[in-house]
């Protein structure tokens, strides 16, 4: 027999967002879905979605500029990759990884990320009810 | 050991102690000159009652055993070397006083560890100097004035930074010469105007220094090296360390290799000599500091002997927490300076 708080929080599940054709590599959508936002992002081909909440401070991060960023390198090299997948979180340019949702000062420092499933030509979200993350 | 002590400030009584080991164009100028040859900032302390100089070996090695001291470690009284126009100079005195350091305080007595003093404003010639001591038992560590050029750190003086590494040897910086020479102005501002000014302002060195070192990726490059920043106190560090976390986090892009935060290089690389420690109203205030600063492994014990400008070095870490006092007065020294310091020498 469920305890009580266990039948408030509503089962994850999948949520549909939006057709694949209508997201193409490099663009991505904002979404409201079961009382959260939700930003989706194709990245050459695979689609990822975050918790349009930065951690730091709770800015609309997925609102930010994506583009690529140094990577980590040795003392004075300077390696520019991981063009289209970073977001950079429009208050304080935090970085985010898309593909993982972690920040590159911090692998411990991540947005909330959600499975995604494509299934025939549809993109859905795996997220629990409104009240959860 | 009870108590290492990290910062002592010994002086020769006349320049001739030094010239013996000068070379001959160099002799003729220090004798002449009577040390004029040095380049100095305008800021002296003008006072009746400022302690004698701690010219004799044995009153001082007597003055320090007598309050507990089992080791103390020599940085000297001049912090301008490395801001002196003519480096060849420079680096002839600096090898003069070590040569002076090692014959006339370490070697005669136990209590005495040397520090290896460079003109840092010739690179190749400071790695010299460092690779001529570093064997040398008794020589415990490098030491330069924070008075500069250049914040430290710049690549130029990566390769001092390699030699200290290379021999095990921490590297020590000391305040006083900011605004001699060809050094950067003593604050970011411009030129003080007085002694008091000056000497209020001088821990904006370290702030800079710190920050510097850790974004070039001193660290990365050089991760067995330690830094010691004498007589700068602590109080600053948990603002300077918040804001340089703080922007870490926003512009980590300009310096990617950077493979921790800013704050997990400071307290893994940076130690700090208790003189002068801050004082405080209430006692447990110290101990919050302390806390910030991860006291427990980065502040060392210094008497600054003979200076009293800041009052009684033991009293200064008398109001310590019990918790920091073993680790202060002796602890994060062994750990720092090892067998060099430890060891004792016939």
């Amino acid at each position: 027999m469920a305890a009580a708080w266990q039948s408030r929080v509503p089962e994850p599940r999948l949520e549909y967002v939006a057709a694949v054709e209508d997201l193409p590599p490099g663009s991505r959508k904002i979404l409201r879905v079961r009382g959260r936002e939700i930003g989706v992002f194709n990245v050459d081909g695979r689609v990822y979605a975050l918790k349009n909440v930065c951690v730091h401070q709770g800015a609309r991060v997925c609102l930010g500029k994506v583009s690529g960023t140094t990577l980590p390198s040795h003392v004075y090299e300077f390696q520019y990759g991981h063009e289209g997948r970073i977001l950079r979180c429009p208050w304080h340019g935090w970085e985010y990884d898309v593909t993982t949702g972690q920040s590159l000062f911090d692998p411990a420092v991540r947005v909330v990320t959600y499975p995604v499933t494509i299934v025939n030509g549809g993109i859905y979200v795996r997220v629990g009810g409104a009240g959860t993350v | 050991m009870r108590i290492v002590d990290t910062d002592v400030h010994h002086s020769f009584a006349s320049w001739h102690a030094i010239v013996p080991y000068l070379p001959p164009a160099f002799q003729r100028r220090v004798i002449d000159g009577r040390g004029r040859g040095l380049a100095r900032h305008g800021f002296r302390k003008i006072s009746e009652f400022a302690a004698p100089l701690a010219t004799d070996p044995s009153t001082v090695a007597g003055a320090l055993t007598a309050r507990g001291v089992d080791r103390a470690i020599l940085n000297g009284s001049i912090h301008s070397l490395g801001v002196q126009p003519n480096m060849d100079f420079a680096a002839a005195i600096a090898r003069a006083i070590n040569c002076w350091t090692f014959e006339s305080w370490v070697r005669p007595h136990p209590l005495f560890r040397g520090s290896i003093l460079i003109a840092q404003q010739d690179p190749a010639a400071a790695v010299a100097e460092i690779e001529h001591w570093a064997a040398t038992p008794g020589m415990v560590q490098v030491l330069m004035c924070s008075a500069s050029e250049s914040p430290y750190g710049r690549r130029q003086y990566h390769p001092i930074y390699a030699a200290c590494e290379r021999h095990g040897l921490p590297l020590a910086l000391h305040l006083g010469g900011e605004g001699a020479g060809v050094s950067a102005p003593s604050t970011p501002v411009g030129h003080p105007s007085t002694y008091f000014e000056w000497y209020s302002a001088l821990p904006q060195a370290y702030m800079a220094h710190l920050t510097s070192m850790v974004s070039e990726g001193v660290f990365e490059r050089f991760p067995g090296l330690r830094v010691v920043l004498c007589e700068g106190g602590i109080a600053w560090l948990p603002h300077v360390v918040w804001r340089f976390e703080k922007n870490f986090k926003a512009v980590r892009a300009e310096t990617p290799w950077l493979s921790k935060l800013p704050s997990a290089y400071v307290w893994k690389h940076f130690r700090f000599t208790s003189y002068p420690l801050e004082e405080f109203r209430r006692e447990q205030d110290l101990g919050f500091l302390m806390r910030l600063v991860h006291g427990e492994t980065t502040v060392m014990f210094s008497t600054g002997y003979p200076d009293t400008e800041f009052g009684d070095p033991f009293a200064m870490v008398d109001s310590l927490p019990e918790r920091y006092r073993e680790a202060v007065l002796a602890g994060t020294a062994l750990t720092l300076y090892g067998g060099r310091l430890a060891v004792a020498r016939a």
